[in-house]
Formats: C-alpha cells, sequence, structure tokens
C-alpha cells in the first residue's frame, strides 16, 4: 500500500483521480410482505473517482442504504448496472470494505481478534494483515485496547474497532453506512475529524452514507443528494472546501452555504432532515 | 415456550455473575445458610413436638444426620452413590451430545427439519417415564438401561435450545460475513456456535437437573444398585432416616451438578452480559 502525502491527495481529491466506481441507471425495486412494490431507487448514474470521498445524503427512506449494499454487492440491482474498476459488481468483493451502522463486533473476541477477522475468513497473508491491523489501531487511536472484549469498550471506540476490521485486507473503497449515527455529539465530532485524517493517509476511497447534512459537508469531495420516494440522485455537490478541514470551519460562511445548498433540496420535504 | 427457557436461563446468569464469584461468600449467602439452619430448628423442634408425628411418617432432622451418618461409615451409602453419579454423567454426556450434534443438520437445512421434526415432536411428546420398563426389557438391569433413559431426557432440552441458538445469529452479523464472503463452514464456526453457546448452555442446566430424576426414575424400574435402590429398600423397611438421607444426597448431586454446569457456562460464554 503506497503511502499517499497529504500534499498529493489534496490534488487527488478535487476531482483527477480516475473513476473506480460507475453506476449506471441503476433501479431497485423490492416487494414488501404485503406484496406492494417499492421502488427504493430509480435510474440512478453516478461516477465515482479513485481516492475520492463521496457523502451520499438524504432523508429516511431515499435509498441511500440500498445504494452502498449495491455498491458493496450485498445486494443485486434489478435493473442497470454497477462496475468497481471496470469490472461488474456481482456479489461483494475483496476490493470492498464495510463499516455498518452498529459497530457488529463480535463479542467473544478482543479487539485485536475482531480487527483480524478479514484473515480468518480470506486468504490473506496473516502477517501482512496482523500488521495492517497494528499500524490502524494505532491510527485509530485503538492503542493499548488489544487486548479488551468490545463489551468493555465505548461505543466511538467499537466504531474504531468496526473501521479497523474493514481495512485489514486492504480494500480499495471503504463503504460506511451511518457509522457515527450512534455515537454523541462530542465523539461524533472527533471521529469526523479521525476518519479524515484516515483518509488522507490511507488513500482509500470512501462512500459514506449519512443524514446529517452538516457532517457531509464536513466530510466530503462530492456530496450525492438524495430524495425518497423513489429514490433517486438529485443533485452532486462539489465540497472544495480546504483540507484538512477543521471544528472551527463548521460556523463558516462558505461552511454554512454548502450546507443550505444541500439542505434546499428538503425544504418542502417536511421535518424529515 | 423453547425459547423462553433459553433467554430465561440466560438472564439468571447474568443476575449469579453479579455476586462474589466461585465459592466468595457475602451477605446474602449468610442469610441463607442462617434460613436453612433455622428450618431445620422449626422442624426439630417446633413441628414434630407440636403434631406429634410419628418418627416412621417423618424423621427429625437428629435423626437423618446420623442416619446418613452411618450410611455413608457403614460402606453402603458410597458405592450406590457412585453408581447413580455413573449413570448420570454417562448419560448426560452422551444425550447433551447427540442433542447438540443433532440440532446442527435440523438448524442448518430447513429440509431437514421438516423431515425430522415430526418424530422429534412425537419423541418429546411421549412420557420417558412411561417407557423406562422398556428399556430396562431391551437393555437389562445394568449401567446400559439407565444411561439410555438419563440420555434421551437430556437430549430434548439440549436439543431444542441448541436449534434456538444456532439460529440466533444477528441478522447484521450474517450481513458481516456476506461482506467477508464468508463460507458457509465458517459462518457455522466462527459466528453460528458461539452465538448458540448461551443458549446450549440454558439448555444443559435444564438437561443436567433432569438427568438425575432420570437415574433415579431408570433404578425405581429395575436396579440392585444405586440410590434409587436405596430409595425404594429404605421404603420397604419403612426405613424414613434412611430414606431422608438418600434423598438429601440426591438433592446434593443434582445441585452441585447444576452449578458445576453454570460455573463451566459463565466462563465460556463470558460475554453474554453484553451483546454488541
Amino acid at each position: 500500500m503506497p503511502r499517499i502525502l497529504k500534499g498529493e491527495k489534496m490534488a487527488s481529491a478535487t476531482g483527477v483521480g480516475r473513476s473506480l466506481i460507475r453506476i449506471s441507471d441503476v433501479t431497485m425495486r423490492f416487494e414488501t410482505r404485503a406484496g406492494d412494490a417499492i421502488t427504493a431507487l430509480q435510474g440512478v448514474n453516478l461516477d465515482i473517482a479513485d481516492g475520492a470521498f463521496v457523502a451520499l445524503v438524504g432523508p429516511s427512506g431515499c435509498g441511500k442504504s440500498t445504494l452502498l449494499r449495491l455498491i458493496g454487492g450485498l445486494l443485486a440491482p434489478t435493473g442497470g448496472s454497477l462496475a468497481l474498476d471496470g469490472l461488474e459488481v456481482d456479489g461483494p468483493s475483496d476490493r470492498v470494505g464495510m463499516v455498518f451502522q452498529s459497530p457488529v463486533l463480535l463479542p467473544w473476541r478482543t479487539v485485536f481478534a475482531n480487527t483480524m477477522l478479514a484473515a480468518d475468513l480470506k486468504k490473506v497473508r496473516r502477517r501482512e494483515a496482523a500488521e495492517r491491523a497494528q499500524h490502524y489501531i494505532r491510527v485509530t487511536g485503538l492503542s493499548g485496547f488489544e487486548d479488551k472484549y468490545p463489551a468493555e469498550l465505548s461505543g466511538g471506540m467499537q466504531q474504531r474497532v468496526g473501521i479497523t476490521r474493514a481495512l485489514v485486507h486492504d480494500p480499495a473503497v471503504l463503504l460506511m453506512d451511518e457509522p457515527f449515527a450512534a455515537l454523541d455529539a462530542m465523539t461524533r465530532d472527533h471521529m469526523q475529524i479521525e476518519l479524515q485524517g484516515l483518509w488522507a493517509e490511507s488513500g482509500k476511497t470512501i462512500v459514506f452514507v449519512t443524514h446529517s447534512i452538516p457532517e457531509a459537508v464536513f466530510l466530503a469531495d462530492k456530496i450525492v443528494v438524495l430524495a425518497p420516494r423513489p429514490g433517486r440522485v438529485v443533485e452532486e455537490i462539489t465540497v472544495d472546501l480546504p483540507r484538512p478541514r477543521r471544528l472551527e470551519m463548521v460556523n463558516s460562511e462558505p461552511f454554512g452555504r454548502f450546507v443550505s445548498a444541500v439542505r434546499r433540496h428538503f425544504e418542502h420535504d417536511g421535518a424529515s432532515l | 415456550m423453547k425459547l423462553t427457557t433459553a433467554k430465561k436461563g440466560a438472564r439468571h446468569r447474568r443476575h449469579r455473575k453479579a455476586g462474589a464469584g466461585w465459592l466468595g461468600i457475602d451477605r446474602v449467602s449468610i442469610v441463607a445458610i442462617v434460613v436453612f439452619l433455622l428450618f431445620l430448628a422449626a422442624w426439630e423442634w417446633v413441628f414434630i413436638p407440636l403434631t406429634g408425628i410419628s418418627p416412621t411418617l417423618l424423621p427429625r432432622p437428629s435423626q437423618i444426620g446420623p442416619a446418613l451418618w452411618q450410611g455413608f461409615a457403614s460402606g453402603y451409602l458410597l458405592p450406590n452413590v457412585l453408581i447413580t453419579l455413573e449413570e448420570v454423567l454417562v448419560g448426560f454426556l452422551v444425550g447433551a451430545s447427540l442433542g447438540f450434534l443433532l440440532a446442527i443438520p435440523v438448524a442448518e437445512w430447513p429440509a431437514v427439519e421438516r423431515i425430522l421434526s415430526p418424530y422429534v415432536v412425537a419423541l418429546q411428546a411421549v412420557p420417558k417415564v412411561a417407557v423406562a420398563p422398556l428399556f430396562v426389557i431391551w437393555f437389562g438391569y445394568g449401567l446400559t438401561s439407565k444411561v439410555v433413559i438419563v440420555a434421551l431426557i437430556t437430549f430434548f432440552p439440549v436439543f431444542v435450545n441448541s436449534v434456538v441458538g444456532l439460529r440466533a445469529m444477528p441478522p447484521e452479523q450474517d450481513e458481516l460475513f456476506r461482506i467477508y464472503r464468508a463460507s458457509r463452514w465458517q459462518r457455522f464456526i466462527y459466528a453460528k456456535v458461539p452465538n448458540s453457546a448461551d443458549y446450549v448452555f440454558a439448555g444443559l442446566n435444564v438437561g443436567v437437573t433432569l438427568s438425575v430424576i432420570g437415574a433415579i426414575v431408570a433404578e425405581f424400574v429395575g436396579a440392585q444398585e444405586g440410590l434409587g435402590s436405596v430409595i425404594l429398600r429404605a421404603g420397604f423397611q419403612l426405613d424414613s432416616a434412611g430414606l431422608f438421607a438418600a434423598v438429601g444426597v440426591l438433592t446434593l448431586i443434582a445441585a452441585v451438578l447444576s452449578f458445576l454446569v453454570q460455573a463451566i457456562g459463565r466462563r465460556v460464554v463470558f460475554w453474554t452480559n453484553t451483546n454488541t
């Protein structure tokens, strides 16, 4: 894994990277138990550049989590296609890591053993995996907690384990499904800053689902705004705020402009945001 | 109902964890011992004198104690205790192992469940105690018939709880293992078995208590040795002190075994009080 310096990262972050994920005319219909068809996503087209930080934002029911699971190969689209690095997505891939809203740690495994799950399940060289685990344990501030069990950790620490685990098999893409939604506001601020650092340091492509507009503006290069019923992309907003972003920027005027640019899509939609 | 059994067991263990641990004596245990002594005292000095019940019907604790001592000192009780213990342990291990092993295909393949479930339900509905004489006819008066009955009685609680437990993998974990493209085998070993452990131990705890009952019933039906035959013999001789002594030993065996299963369960399923 080549270490990318922050300066180079900034350049790629502004949109120079080649397309890594291509979503073409994707439609997703579910059938409810009552037999009604629900269109979770309708005609979604999206290009995600290699190394980009993309946030999918929208109210509940806009299909953002569904879109993430389609990219991860956990779901198959009912129409259209997705490609990862030119190859059609037809199931979960080794090039993808996923972080869930609840950390989904295995309570009988220590922190280190949890992060090493990929090494148990995949054909990954154990020594390399362990080195990566140790590296990300340092980066995410889990050092000293390796032998603890998940129950002994706070929610924020547990989610750090979840993030570390997703990186141990060295995926190109990190999919994150509202990973900080269950955390308290202060931990959340902290985790956002750490995630930004982790992204800059690791060179991964991150697709980040959130319903928090400020979180999306703070983290992303590109915000994909989705609207519900049927779930569809209504706008892609490029966020060119300078990096590394700091918490004080949240109160700045440019930051506020981006927030309102996203928010105006939902103003007629009631208080769902 | 089966699910409730398991969950109750889990919650029960959770409470015990708050105590002082293995043999730590805290205030509550002191109170419990005092209450037990008060109960014996009331039996000895209040209930028996007041009601004037004949010692043949209900012996005093001061008669049971010596009978117990006598039984062990004369070398009469211990061999019988060991025989019953052997029947219980062997039968329990056989029944519990079969219960867990058979739970695996039933939990993993719905088709197997559909094919097997009528037999399982039917076998479960049969009062095992009622067919005990049949096993004596089939397997004789020795150890085998007792082990079979104990195993049969232990089997069901372990089997039923294991099936529920092996299916208790949370959907989020399922998604996690899917994203890693885990094989069926990996999913089974790394997720389903650990997730089931809590339920399995709840089943084992029910099973171990039942297994003692099973051994005694089996001995009642046909045996020359064991605590069950000791009890029968004492009954025929109207030796109620000796009978109470044997029942006391039996109760102690059941309690100690149940305690052991719970203690092992707490060690094995150490993470049970918090689910992440």
